[in-house]
């Protein structure tokens, strides 16, 4: 009985209502416009597009209707529907960019945002406001996530994330969907995604919903540029560091199916400019000039390809390349005389270092009905991180009747390797206005190879070591389904479940979802969010390090849990009439089951084998953290920019260290950006950054501590120790930088457009403290010491950067 | 002309020369410390015979406090330039008729010398430790004093041993009465002018036997360089020791005996004493590549230290390293008690036993 009222009332409503679907677009460069506002008029029915730029209006009484698409920057495009029971309605629509005063409301992607999201702490930047944050040398994602509220650095060196308490392994960190492992360049001072090619960046600070997971920090999920489906353009940027080249458009038609290109690669050319400069440090054995090589440089690509087979099904290939070089060698030959021999020696010495990621993707989007799309998402993501040394000598010893050889190589490496397979498959069906309903699936394989390879070669005697041997293969199965429910005008749900099983071990992990949002009005509005969070890796970084080079990822092992967080968030939300968004939300979270690397201990004597050593040792650690955050962001006019503060504490425990600040945990933290248009040509910005200094652990005193020495001999011997307090209880002087900048639009030159842009970094050249540096002052007279002193280090002084950006 | 062909260039070239001075800086500040200081222990039983016990005191240090202080002038001889013997003449210039021969002593700064220092017995008996100045030296095992140098015969005098850097003053018991047994308990109590009292516990270790040697399948005491060899103990109740060795390099000034030597060395390993599956262990000191076919013999020392579980702490398992700062040119502590309450430092216990052997390079 209730099975046929269910069947009568879906098919009465095809019979009285229909859906109309479709995609909204650029005109330009056919790209996908997300958060555009598509609604009929005269009426409530209306709907968003989403990344896809996809919307769908569904339970529309038949009739004749007035359609309206709308977004900031663009002329808004109506169109008359009649909608019939000939079935649901496929539209693109597309969108010209202008600037027209009009009398007419447009809606901004923030008012979308806020009437239609209910998750928490979820930001998008699009491309303008990334390229508009004051840049260190040229414009970077995470630099500009690192000026809102609730995002922490470590220092000026480091682009890494650390989002209310979580560091930067925390983060799930994608370029269209697949998971980047290190994402930094130049040990962490740029981000390793080219701003040219990125159309936005999606970031949820945290409470973010069960379609994602085995992270319990935040999600930044980078989506690049399509491509220009109409012709084939490019731009190309030189900065300091750098330079980029951009390609992109479309794919030939060929049976109807339609697609899009695009192609971005970057390299720096410092080493290639000293090449050329040829500068001579000396002459090579066989007297030819020696010249200075820079032994540094990184690149990366990117291409991504779609490809419509028709109206319902798209591919998408996505690949991301980028690799790091540190690359130095020495060799040196001689020749000497001895007692009745001659020496003739060869010396090599070298260091090779690559680290960086390998991503391919392919995604398969399917709408399989107006109201239900299918992605299947295949993808590969490898990581490896690679360094070596060697020593090579070789000395041939002739003398009058004989000659004799003798060989000495040492080969030392360390590395770590990372390669994720994982398949996914997501499903959204909006079931009708009340539901929208989405289910999956993730299968994610994961090999991990760190280690450590030492090999002793000799004219005679070949020996290899490895001290570190630790591979892993993990395997996360992942389900998950959420319901986002809008239980009535003024109240929207959001229940969502995700059970993952890790191969490791013995059980299944359940992460529950729940958000709720209230619109008091419909301009204000309350949200609160809850969910627990579920990570399978950790790092053996030193987590105290204020420069962290590479990451060093390791599953978590078969005798450890899986670390967890909890996530409680509440705030509420006011989109003025102005559209000026303001934000202020409260968070408490915990950490439990994390692990932190224990630190070489130079004093132990205490027996070791083969495969143990101090990386894949680990102090059981917990954590919790809390703060206040205010945001206040306009997106749209000359003037534009956000302000954000944040007032937080985060707190860790393990057993050595008891519970203390980590090294990144800022008390008060206030960040505003500003840009404005000077002129139609000419765009000024301005950033301001305010915080509390970041912990560190002070020193008391000095006592003595002992060494022993015992072999044929017994004695003992005094060291003179610095006391140090309890961990991070005394903080730096506070962090204080102003950045200026300007961009000069609509050169000309040779027929192409160009642009020129500068940067200040740290204006004021405020001195912040990265960290500090001691002497010991000494009596001249008697060498006792008498006395310490300290100097801090310094971060970012005054920086001025440039560099010119073409368009073709 | 527009804004920015008028003003843009003045704004930059403006915003060049103001800022032309890019550097930040930075001064030198001397640290101030405010902490309560707490008494530094540093305490062994010494279970083998013919050395000493003692108990050494010192306090934790301001930032800003000297390390060493002027203790006293100590006369070391008396140099007669006018002596008629040649071998009694030392080192004169011009028409100096003879001088003392002084060397100014340094004591640490932290030294505490005038504290009550008790080490009692399992029985209760108390023994009293007198703080005793310039200990000459620890230990005297293997040190060859006489030293022959172009047909001269001279003593080396240990006391140079005790330098500055290494002048220990300690509580020691100078009644002669105190002997640390194995496997008994001891207790330390320390009472000094104007701080805390300060307690200490052990329980002194078995004495260990370091049996036999053995390489190539046979009983030895002569070993080769370059290849492993055994080493057989005793089983005691319990403990750890610590298996070390020396190379006794010993003519010094014999430059090529010593700089063609190589091999016996391996890095020093902890056996467990009460393992009664295994009471012998194989060694692989490092491997030797010298172009030298020269047949060198040397003395080689090995010794076998047990220890109780306070001294295995401190110095074997020693302190992790949770604080690190790569521009901090000295370690740091925490400030560690181990079998000390009250104030910092270690009150543990040593038992050794040594096997003397040669060692044949080839």
């Amino acid at each position: 009985m209730f099975t046929r009222f269910l069947f009568l009332f879906s098919l009465s409503g095809l019979l009285f209502s229909q859906s109309i679907n479709g995609f909204v677009r650029e005109e330009s460069s056919g790209e996908p416009i997300s958060y555009a506002n598509i609604f009929l008029e005269n009426t409530s029915l209306g709907a968003a597009t989403n990344r896809d730029g996809y919307f769908v209006i569904s339970d529309i009484p038949l009739g004749s209707y007035t359609l309206n698409a709308s977004m900031i920057g663009y002329g808004i495009f109506k169109k008359e529907i009649t909608i019939n029971d000939s079935g649901s309605i496929r539209l693109t629509i597309f969108l010209d960019q202008e600037v027209i005063e009009t009398s007419e409301i447009i809606v901004t992607a923030e008012r979308q945002k806020f009437e239609r999201s209910i998750e928490s702490s979820q930001i998008s930047l699009d491309l303008r406001e990334i390229n508009s944050a004051p840049a260190f040398i040229e414009p970077d994602v995470f630099r500009t996530l690192q000026m809102l509220p609730g995002v922490q650095t470590s220092s000026d060196f480091s682009s890494a994330l650390y989002v209310r308490g979580s560091t930067p392994d925390q983060n799930l960190i994608m370029l269209d969907g697949i998971t980047v492992y290190n994402p930094y360049h130049l040990g962490g001072i740029f981000s390793t995604f080219n701003t040219d090619a990125i159309k936005e960046a999606d970031f949820h600070a945290g409470g973010f919903p069960a379609r994602y997971g085995g992270r319990m920090g935040a999600i930044l999920n980078i989506i690049n540029r399509e491509g220009n489906v109409n012709r084939i353009k490019g731009m190309s940027n030189i900065s300091l560091i750098s330079s980029k080249l951009l390609l992109e458009g479309p794919m030939p038609i060929y049976k109807g199916m339609r697609g899009s290109w695009m192609i971005s690669g970057r390299r720096t050319y410092f080493d290639r400019v000293i090449d050329a400069l040829k500068i001579p440090i000396g002459k090579k054995a066989d007297g030819s000039n020696e010249y200075f090589q820079f032994p540094y440089y990184f690149y990366d690509y990117q291409i991504k390809a779609n490809l419509d087979i028709n109206e319902d099904h798209r591919l998408t290939y996505t690949r991301f390349y980028g690799d790091d070089i540190l690359n130095w060698s020495f060799d040196e030959k001689e020749n000497y005389n001895d007692t009745d021999v001659n020496v003739s020696r060869e010396f090599k010495f070298g260091i090779d270092w690559p680290w960086g990621n390998k991503t391919n993707g392919l995604t398969w989007r399917w709408i399989v009905s107006p109201t239900i799309i299918s992605k299947t998402f295949v993808s590969n993501s490898y990581y490896r991180f690679n360094f070596n040394f060697s020593f090579d000598q070789e000395d041939i010893f002739t003398y009058s009747d004989s000659s004799a050889t003798r060989v000495q190589n040492i080969d030392y490496s360390i590395f770590d390797k990372i390669n994720d397979n994982t398949l996914e498959t997501e499903i959204i069906w909006k079931a009708n206005n009340m539901h929208e309903i989405t289910g999956g699936f993730q299968l994610k394989n994961v090999g991990y190879d760190l280690g450590i390879d030492i090999e002793f070669e000799t004219q005679d005697t070949l020996l290899n070591w490895v001290p570190l041997d630790l591979k892993n293969k993990t395997r996360e199965v992942s389900l998950f389904l959420q319901d986002k429910l809008n239980y009535s005008d003024k109240v929207k749900l959001q229940i969502g479940l995700r059970a993952t099983d890790y191969n490791l071990h013995d059980k299944i992990y359940f992460d529950p979802r729940i958000g709720m949002k209230y619109h008091y009005n419909s301009d204000i509005a309350f949200k609160i969010n809850w969910g627990v969070y579920h990570q399978f890796l950790t790092t053996a970084n030193n987590q105290d390090e204020n420069l962290r080079l590479v990451e060093l990822w390791l599953g978590i092992p078969e005798d450890k849990d899986a670390s967890i967080s909890q996530h409680l968030i509440g705030g509420t939300e006011y989109m003025s009439p102005q559209n000026i968004f303001y934000r202020l939300e409260v968070y408490k979270k915990t950490f439990d089951n994390l692990l932190t690397v224990k630190q070489e201990n130079p004093n132990t004597f205490e027996e070791s084998n083969s495969t143990d050593t101090t990386l894949n040792e680990f102090w059981d650690t917990k954590g919790n953290s809390w703060g206040i955050e205010l945001l206040l962001k306009k997106s749209s006019g000359k003037l534009n920019g956000w302000l954000g503060y944040t007032f937080s504490e985060a707190n860790y425990y393990n057993e050595p260290s008891g519970w203390h600040h980590p090294n990144f945990d800022r008390t008060h933290t206030l960040n505003l950006i500003l840009n404005y248009d000077l002129t139609d040509d000419i765009q000024t910005n301005f950033g301001l950054t305010m915080s509390s200094g970041n912990p560190y652990t002070k020193i008391l005193g000095r006592v003595y501590d002992w060494r022993q020495n015992l072999d044929s001999e017994t004695y003992w011997y005094p060291v003179d120790s610095y006391i140090i307090g309890e961990k991070n209880t005394e903080r730096y002087d506070k962090y204080f930088r102003i950045d200026v900048g300007m961009t000069r639009k609509k050169g000309k030159i040779f027929g192409f457009n160009y642009d020129t842009y500068w940067q200040i970094m740290n204006l004021t050249k405020h001195l912040n403290v990265l960290s500090y540096a001691y002497r010991t002052k000494t009596d001249p007279f008697t060498g006792n010491r008498v006395g310490v002193e300290r100097r801090a280090v310094p971060m970012f002084p005054l920086i001025i950067t440039f560099g010119i950006k073409f368009d073709f | 002309m527009t804004f920015k062909n008028k003003y843009q260039p003045s704004l930059l070239l403006f915003l060049l020369l103001i800022f032309s001075c890019i550097g930040i800086e930075r001064e030198w500040e001397e640290i101030e410390s405010n902490y309560d200081h707490v008494l530094n222990v540093f305490g062994i039983l010494n279970l083998d015979p013919g050395f000493t016990s003692f108990i050494g005191l010192y306090r934790t240090t301001d930032l800003n406090e000297v390390s060493q202080r002027f203790s006293r002038v100590d006369t070391l001889f008396y140099c007669n330039c006018e002596a008629e013997e040649e071998d009694e003449r030392c080192w004169c210039e011009g028409d100096d008729e003879g001088y003392w021969e002084v060397d100014s002593i340094y004591e640490p700064a932290a030294i505490i010398k005038d504290a009550s220092v008790f080490v009692t017995d399992d029985n209760g008996v108390g023994f009293e430790f007198t703080f005793v100045e310039n200990i000459e030296m620890i230990d005297t095992i293997m040190f060859d004093t006489t030293l022959f140098i172009d047909g001269y015969n001279i003593d080396f005098d240990t006391t140079i041993f005790d330098t500055n850097n290494f002048r220990l003053n300690f509580y020691i018991d100078t009644t002669g009465n105190f002997r640390p047994q194995e496997g008994q308990n001891y207790t330390l109590s320390i009472t000094a002018p104007n701080f805390d009292p300060v307690t200490g516990f052990l329980t002194t270790p078995f004495k260990p036997q370091l049996n036999s040697v053995s390489q190539r399948g046979s009983l030895t005491d002569t070993i080769f360089v370059d290849e492993p060899f055994d080493i057989s103990y005793d089983y005691e109740p319990r403990g750890k020791a610590l298996v070390t060795s020396e190379v006794m390099l010993g003519d010094w000034w014999n430059y090529n005996s010593n700089t063609d030597w190589c091999g016996g060395y391996f890095d020093p390993f902890i056996v467990d004493l009460n393992d009664g599956m295994q009471n012998n262990t194989s060694i692989y000191p490092w491997l030797c590549f010298s172009d030298s076919e020269e047949v060198i013999v040397k003395d080689y020392v090995l010794r076998l230290t047990a220890f109780d579980d306070n001294y295995y702490e401190y110095f074997i398992v020693g302190e992790p390293g949770e604080y690190s700062n790569a521009l901090l040119n000295s370690p740091t502590t925490k400030g560690r008690s181990i079998g000390i309450d009250g104030g910092f430092g270690v009150f543990g216990a040593i038992a050794s036993d040594w096997k003397f052997l040669k060692i044949i390079k080839n």
